[in-house]
């Protein structure tokens, strides 16, 4: 169990974290979730020691974290990379015995990994030779090389194409269901949406929501619901309901949690034949914006434009 | 695992990737060559035959004055062979003809075929005449010319000595000096610069921060620093072995005696001041976001290398003695440089030895502590770090 409390850590003027919690569970995914500078990576580094806090306690199975420890913690960092023109198996089997394993241990899982990856045929090949995607794939495999108990991924969906996200994802999702502690950081919900079992959301460096995705879905006042109509017509929602947007593939409603979803269908087949209708809780980014009162990239846009301000006011 | 383990797994990492390196072998190997060039070429290309004169001797002098001008010649470096003739027409026939290349005739006169002799010859001659009224004089005094040549003959050797009598070979010495000062300044010159360049692209391409994962930066920085200090090491030793080897092959010069001290204080500073310069060669790299970058970051120590290189040359070696040599002994970023220089030219007293190693020591301690603290503030940043922000950095634990 990793349990984060109370993280505070300025760096001048600046409040990187402002007071963040969490608990990751063994055998979870954990996602943390927040715009780009709500503190996501501080955080992060806070588990491996890099960062001096000015408050707060970051704990790994009850107690706080020592040299031992951390070898058995995996790290994917937000700025990655490995040695360009070192082997890949190589890097593989150095990292493994820096996490503590013996040379045949990390030789072998190392070798594992490469056949795993589908990559065994380019074991001695620089990591330069290799597709993006390849390298993403490598790079995720460092972390996970040495089969850690606590797996820290920041931001390890970011850059990929559709294929990779499901690839990367099946491997993280692989590592909680064999018992490892995963934390995952991402600012693009909609990628790691169908991949955590708990979710926190953070802005301005401290947590303001967590919980198992399922429950904090379920605990929104509000639900979606999708409705097409025969003949392209557009209903006309109930008087509890508002409308979010008409397209060709139908109409998307916004509803209260306690309407009656039987109810609310009955009432929308009295106005022509329906073809499609789905009840759902929202999703996580609706999740984000009543949480936050902004959407991710509301916030980020903010940030930017607050960013260029101070900046003037320097120049100025 | 202990930490030595990991210092070890980040030593053999450098070792594995340095010495694949094709660069390092290349300069290893066209140092070694420089070196075997200047111990083989020397004796090869050097033309130590003396210059040859044959003399024809006329107005009665004799081979025994002959015998005298033939001895005479080797000590400035000549060799004279006499040819006695009775006439001074035969002797200018035998010149005329190139069978001398000069006559002495009656006069004395020293007849040569331009009318100019080389002062060597000049010398030769004058001595060996003025050597031989003496004897004139000798014998009417009544000493029999055998017994007055035979002590004329004795060698005599004059020894030159310095105040405490002690001989030394100046050339020799200025020549090890120079190489030895040379082989500190490329070794810790170049080895620190490799330092650079592997810190520059760990932070560049962010293994850093993969690598940060699991173990500290002084982790990183003395694995670092050591495997790069084991390879200058083995590099001298490459280089000394095919210059020995090369030395022994030709038959070459013994090296003199204060050489072996010269080359053990080299190899003393060489470590000590690899281990100052490369420390800062690592702070300078953990500062920079790219090589190109690093090629400003690392400007102030490489202008200290050079500085201090270009002062031994015009200053120290000139005058080792002098105040300019005992100040560059004692600062850190000098000595390693100054010091082997000084002790190959034997103008270095035993104190300052010691005050320059034990500076340098300390100088080095300190420049390892501030850079281990600078490393580990800087180099999780991103980009380029300035000397202000990277001192008040706050050093990752």
């Amino acid at each position: 169990m990793l349990e984060l409390r109370g993280l505070h850590k300025r760096y001048g003027d600046v409040t990187a974290l402002n007071g963040i919690s969490l608990t990751a569970a063994p055998g979870r995914l954990l996602g943390f979730l927040g715009p780009n500078g709500a503190g996501k990576s501080t955080t992060m580094r806070a588990v491996f020691g890099l960062v001096r806090l000015d408050r707060g306690t970051v704990h790994w199975q009850g107690r706080a974290i020592d040299a031992d420890a951390r070898r058995r913690f995996g790290y994917m960092p937000e700025q990655r990379g490995l040695y360009p023109r070192m082997g890949i198996a190589d890097q593989l089997t150095y990292l493994g015995e820096l996490h503590g394993l013996s040379a045949s241990s990390a030789r072998d899982a190392a070798t594992r990994w490469l056949t795993d990856l589908g990559l065994a045929d380019r074991a001695g090949a620089p990591l330069t030779e290799l597709s993006h995607g390849n390298q993403q794939r490598v790079q995720l495999a460092a972390a996970l090389v040495h089969g850690p108990d606590l797996l820290i991924l920041d931001e390890p969906l970011n850059g990929l194409d559709p294929l990779g996200i499901e690839l990367l994802g099946d491997m993280i999702r692989e590592q909680a269901e064999a018992g490892a502690t995963v934390v995952l950081s991402s600012h693009q919900l909609e990628l790691v949406e169908g991949l955590c079992d708990d979710v926190v959301i953070v802005a301005d460096g401290h947590d303001r929501l967590s919980g198992s995705l399922r429950e904090i879905r379920a605990a929104h006042p509000d639900r979606e619901v999708f409705v097409r109509l025969a003949g392209g017509t557009t209903p006309l929602p109930p008087p509890s309901a508002e409308v979010v947007a008409t397209t060709t593939e139908g109409t998307r409603l916004r509803v209260p949690a306690d309407v009656d979803a039987v109810q609310l269908l009955d009432g929308l087949a009295r106005q022509g034949t329906v073809e499609g209708f789905r009840f759902e809780t929202p999703p996580l980014a609706e999740v984000f914006r009543r949480t936050v009162g902004a959407s991710i990239t509301e916030v980020e846009a903010g940030a930017r434009d607050d960013q260029r301000r101070d900046d003037r006011e320097v120049a100025a | 695992m202990t930490q030595t383990r990991t210092i070890a797994l980040v030593l053999r990492r450098e070792l594995h990737d340095r010495l694949r390196n094709g660069m390092l072998w290349g300069v290893t190997v066209v140092l070694s060559l420089g070196v075997v060039a200047l111990v083989v070429l020397p004796p090869l290309l050097a033309d130590d035959a003396p210059e040859r004169y044959e003399v024809a001797l006329v107005d009665g002098r004799t081979d025994a004055f002959g015998a005298a001008l033939t001895q005479h010649g080797p000590l400035l470096d000549i060799e004279v062979a006499t040819t006695v003739v009775d006439q001074e027409s035969a002797a200018v026939g035998m010149l005329t003809a190139d069978e001398v290349d000069a006559a002495l005739v009656g006069g004395p006169r020293l007849v040569t075929e331009d009318g100019s002799a080389s002062t060597e010859l000049e010398t030769t001659v004058t001595q060996t005449v003025a050597q031989q009224r003496l004897l004139d004089a000798l014998s009417a005094q009544g000493i029999p010319p055998t017994t007055a040549r035979s002590l004329l003959a004795q060698e005599i050797s004059v020894p030159v000595v310095d105040p405490a009598g002690e001989s030394a070979d100046g050339d020799a010495a200025l020549i090890l000096a120079l190489v030895v000062t040379l082989v500190v300044m490329l070794m810790i010159q170049l080895n620190a610069a490799m330092v650079l360049s592997g810190t520059v692209e760990e932070k560049s391409n962010h293994v850093v921060e993969v690598l940060l994962g699991t173990l500290r930066p002084w982790h990183l920085l003395t694995g670092k620093l050591v495997a790069l200090g084991v390879l200058a090491l083995g590099q001298v030793a490459i280089i000394a072995t095919a210059g020995l080897s090369a030395n022994a092959l030709v038959g070459g010069a013994d090296l003199p005696e204060f050489g072996l001290g010269a080359v053990a204080v080299g190899v003393l500073m060489l470590v000590i001041g690899y281990a100052f310069y490369a420390a800062l060669f690592a702070v300078a790299g953990s500062r920079a976001g790219s090589v190109e970058e690093a090629s400003s970051t690392q400007g102030p120590f490489l202008l200290a290398i050079f500085a201090s290189i270009i002062l031994v040359f015009l200053v120290v070696l000139p005058n080792p003695t002098g105040t300019v040599a005992v100040v560059l002994s004692l600062l850190p970023p000098s000595a390693p440089f100054t010091l082997p220089a000084r002790v190959a030219l034997e103008a270095l007293p035993v104190w300052q030895l010691v005050a320059g190693v034990a500076m340098t020591v300390l100088g080095t301690v300190l420049a390892v502590r501030l850079a281990g603290r600078m490393y580990a503030a800087t180099i999780l940043a991103g980009g380029s770090v300035g000397w202000r922000e990277s001192l008040r950095a706050e050093a990752v634990p």
